[in-house]
């Protein structure tokens, strides 16, 4: 299925079993594509391949080859009780990725598991090795969640459905198919690898599905010079749709100078292809919904703590609970989220927190008239003591599905709605927030609306 | 004094432990997030305390957390860290300042009194009392 030419596609990036609940049922209409990984993909194949055809027939999705994995040390895709190990033992790689290497092809096994070493351009310098990476990294996306469907069980249930009239005929392939790529640091030496893998890959690929996967660091990001750089090489290659992950980049705290540099750099992008944020909060939907990168067409969220990623590790991470305040698009710890809404006044009634704070389903479904009482629910913990260490506070598992659903409410809203009619409303907004909550607030949950504000007021019609 | 912060803490306790039997207290009790160095209660109210060698601005922005689940919340230094500036900025958000004492049977001189906290959550702070009750678990 091709995605959608929509004005802002909300993209969820899938990282475990866990969240499939929060991807059908009342949710599955909230959102236009499913991203995952390609790690987590071979790794759950079966299970993902049930998930995709029966419970997301009609959902787009592609899947996100992470070839960068293998330049890094291979320490990031260690699993954990080995990475204590100077030398990387290749039996100690995580199972996933060592999935993943067979999918890809000898000349990667043959260097990442014979050698127990990373990749360096100069073993993707041979039209050879790059022809046959590309075609296997393409070919896996292709029939990852297709070729299971064929044999399986899955396959006849899903004849058993059709026979009945309640499955559409729909084959279940990606939405767009993205190239080989590695991770672009100031020297970038992986530049041309990049354009020779994506030139190969366009070859074979269907118009409009060809996609580029951009992976930066903040040098590149703010230096003029090396984006430039950047663009003039991908304006040569002419991808469809050009995806963007900026390392160490998070909207909540990047400085004035960086937010502008990422603005033009998506709109300098956005004259090549369609621009898909690969993690992006509401600074990145703000972009597109007041039409200061025009060619911005999709911003991509994981399940609460997917707005922002460093490029390594490669996957894994523990989120923490933590409720989005809807006024300053942010995820606060409790303790905050407790201040905050004390200072709008989020406390006096039930009406007064759903005018103030927050009136989603969940928030609507929990506050009671024992306002505090309910809010609470949103941080109710668990204390772990384990002996000779401190005491530690963990969200009980209902804490982190009410702060997930609200959380995915919130993101609902924030794609859907027209929540400010225009520009002039929505700095208003931030600056009003500011102002309200600064004294209440570490800088750190706060300043990002004053920056936001800054920067944003540049794009203001004259 | 050339203790490392965990050393002034952990001598405390012994002070406490040893000298003020009757003082319930807990170290390093966790509370929304952050975990207390020490707190312990005073006639029946829980005194929450945060302890730094020189990062007062640090031990002020925990210390005002306390103030969630705490009816005092204090910062404690040693006392030839403890300026004018460290006075008036613990002064403006209600937050009191010890001085270790480690001559006498009680440990802390009170150098600025802490307010009474109006801003407790009172969930967490329940949970606090019980933790410390409990003998911080």
């Amino acid at each position: 299925m091709s995605l959608e030419e929509k004005d802002l596609l909300r993209l969820v990036r899938f990282g475990k079993s866990s969240e499939k609940e929060f991807l059908t049922g009342n949710f599955l209409g909230s959102y236009d594509v499913l991203v995952f990984n390609a790690n987590i993909a071979v790794h759950n194949r079966a299970s993902l391949t049930k998930f995709v055809a029966e419970r997301c027939p009609q959902k787009s999705y592609f899947i996100d080859p992470l070839t960068h994995a293998f330049q890094h040390e291979l320490v990031h895709i260690q699993s954990k009780s080995t990475k204590k190990k100077e030398n990387a033992d290749v039996s100690a790689l995580k199972k996933s990725f060592l999935k993943l290497i067979d999918q890809y092809g000898s000349h990667l096994k043959e260097i990442v598991v014979t050698e127990g070493r990373s990749l360096r351009p100069k073993d993707l310098s041979s039209a050879q090795t790059v022809s046959e990476l590309t075609k296997k990294v393409l070919d896996f996306q292709k029939e990852c969640f297709a070729i299971l469907q064929k044999k399986s069980d899955t396959s006849k249930y899903m004849k058993f459905l059709k026979k009945e009239g309640k499955l559409p005929d729909v084959k279940v392939e990606p939405s767009i198919y993205i190239a080989p790529y590695f991770f672009l640091d100031e020297s970038l030496e992986w530049l041309q690898t990049n354009i020779e893998c994506f030139n190969v890959a366009k070859e074979s690929i269907a118009d409009g599905k060809s996609a580029a996967e951009i992976i930066i660091n903040l040098e590149v990001l703010n230096s003029k010079t090396l984006s430039n750089k950047l663009v003039n090489a991908y304006k040569k290659i002419s991808p469809d749709w050009i995806l963007l992950w900026v390392d160490d980049f998070d909207e909540h705290k990047a400085n004035v100078e960086t937010l502008t540099n990422y603005v033009n750099l998506i709109n300098d992008l956005g004259k090549i292809g369609k621009v898909i944020c690969l993690y992006g909060g509401y600074f990145s939907v703000s972009l597109s919904k007041f039409n200061i990168c025009k060619n911005l067409k999709g911003v991509t969220h994981g399940m609460a703590y997917g707005e922002a990623r460093d490029v390594v590790p490669v996957g894994g991470g523990i989120p923490v609970a933590k409720y989005y305040l809807p006024d300053i698009f942010q995820r606060l710890l409790f303790r905050d989220a407790v201040k905050a809404a004390r200072q709008k006044d989020g406390f006096t009634s039930k009406i007064s927190f759903h005018e103030n704070i927050c009136s989603c389903d969940e928030c609507l479904k929990t506050i009671t008239d024992e306002v505090q009482k309910t809010f609470n629910l949103f941080g109710i913990t668990k204390t772990i003591s384990k002996e000779g260490k401190p005491s530690k506070e963990y969200p009980t598992a209902a804490t982190t599905e009410k702060c997930l659903r609200h959380y995915l409410n919130s993101k609902t809203t924030e794609y859907r709605d027209m929540r400010f009619l225009d520009l002039t409303s929505f700095l208003s907004h931030l600056k009003g927030q500011y102002l309200l909550l600064k004294s209440h607030l570490p800088s750190d949950s706060i300043n990002h609306c004053q920056k936001w504000h800054e920067t944003l007021k540049a794009y203001l019609p004259k | 004094m050339n203790l490392s912060e965990q050393q002034i803490v952990e001598k405390i306790a012994d002070i406490l432990a040893s000298e003020n039997p009757s003082v319930v207290f807990c170290l390093e009790a966790p509370a929304m997030g952050r975990s207390i160095d020490l707190a312990f209660f005073k006639k029946n109210k829980v005194v929450g305390v945060e302890f730094k060698l020189t990062n007062w601005k640090k031990a002020l922005t925990q210390a005002k957390d306390y103030k969630l689940v705490c009816d005092y919340s204090y910062i404690c230094l040693p006392s030839n860290k403890i300026s004018d500036k460290v006075i008036e900025a613990a002064q403006e958000i209600g937050v009191g300042v010890f001085a270790v004492d480690f001559d006498n049977s009680w440990p802390f001189i009170e150098v600025l009194p802490s307010i009474v906290s109006t801003e407790k959550w009172p969930f967490a702070a329940k949970k606090l009392k019980s933790f410390i009750r409990a003998g911080c678990a």
